[in-house]
């Protein structure tokens, strides 16, 4: 299985620009499916991801400004990616050894194409390793 | 599956008492490599510490000071399907494990997926074995 097959496309994810302002990032990202934003360049390179907890950091900082401070400052730059044609279980693999739930998908020009979870993940390879089951049990049983 | 058998037991995680200073626990996380620290009386969990915590403090401050106070935690017989929601939800990497207000130790998100993805395969293969006399090649 791909990860294509399973990601969200570049249009079902939260994509903010660099510069926008944390709280307005906050929140878009308190009604999103998945909670993580990419952030982009407006010709869409991937420089960094968001998750609610960054954009708590702020205010932990006692600023109360902080909601107005630039998405950049609180972002994880060069975040763990993966490409469109990458094996599910390479992902995993990808996900386990850097204990992340939520990978963006990349071109080879760094563009963002999309994102997977592992939620999504998960949720396919069972549905496969129950299919799989299922037909192998009513091999054995008939 | 439960989780009993991917806790980092009390023995293999550190552990500081809430009145040990700031310098003394950022000294135990470089040498053990540790980025987490539960705060413990006794075997009573009463917070955690992380390395982020203690950048920018006064390393004379107890940790009390700084740490966070009754933190999500998770019970042995959890399964972990429900930590990884946990996690998620929360956005967390790694979680005390309390039995009977006892800390008994620390689940890490990998070792949760590790054993998530083992125990999907695991039919599979017990089947194709089973079939074929090999092992799946999903």
């Amino acid at each position: 299985m791909k990860v294509h097959e399973v990601a969200k496309a570049y249009d079902e994810i939260v994509v903010v620009q660099p510069n926008e302002r944390i709280a307005r990032v906050a929140a878009r990202l308190t009604m999103a499916e998945r909670r993580i934003a990419c952030v982009c360049t407006i010709d869409r390179m991937l420089l960094g991801i968001v998750t609610p907890h960054d954009t708590r950091v702020g205010a932990l900082s006692g600023n109360p400004e902080w909601g107005e401070w630039p998405v950049r400052t609180v972002m994880t730059a060069h975040p763990i990616t993966c490409g469109l044609n990458d094996g599910a279980e390479q992902v995993l693999d990808l996900m386990q050894r850097h204990e992340v739930r939520h990978v963006p998908i990349v071109d080879a020009e760094f563009l963002l194409l999309g994102l997977v979870s592992l939620t999504d993940l998960l949720q396919r390879t069972r549905e496969r390793a129950r299919r799989d089951v299922d037909f192998l049990t009513s091999f054995v049983f008939g | 599956m439960k989780i009993a058998d991917a806790v980092k037991s009390f023995d293999q995680i550190l552990v500081v008492h809430p009145d040990d200073v700031l310098s003394y626990v950022a000294e135990r996380f470089r040498v053990t490599g540790h980025r987490l620290a539960c705060v413990c009386v006794d075997r009573r969990l009463v917070g955690v510490v992380t390395s982020a915590d203690l950048r920018s403090r006064d390393s004379d401050a107890p940790v009390r000071s700084v740490m966070t106070q009754r933190p999500v935690t998770c019970s042995p017989s959890d399964s972990t399907e429900y930590l990884l929601d946990v996690m998620e939800q929360h956005e967390l990497r790694t979680l005390p494990v309390v039995d009977k207000g006892q800390l008994i130790g620390l689940v890490s998100f990998a070792d949760v997926l590790k054993r998530t993805r083992a125990q999907d395969k695991r039919d599979v293969e017990f089947l194709t074995a089973f079939v074929f006399g090999m092992p799946s090649a999903a």
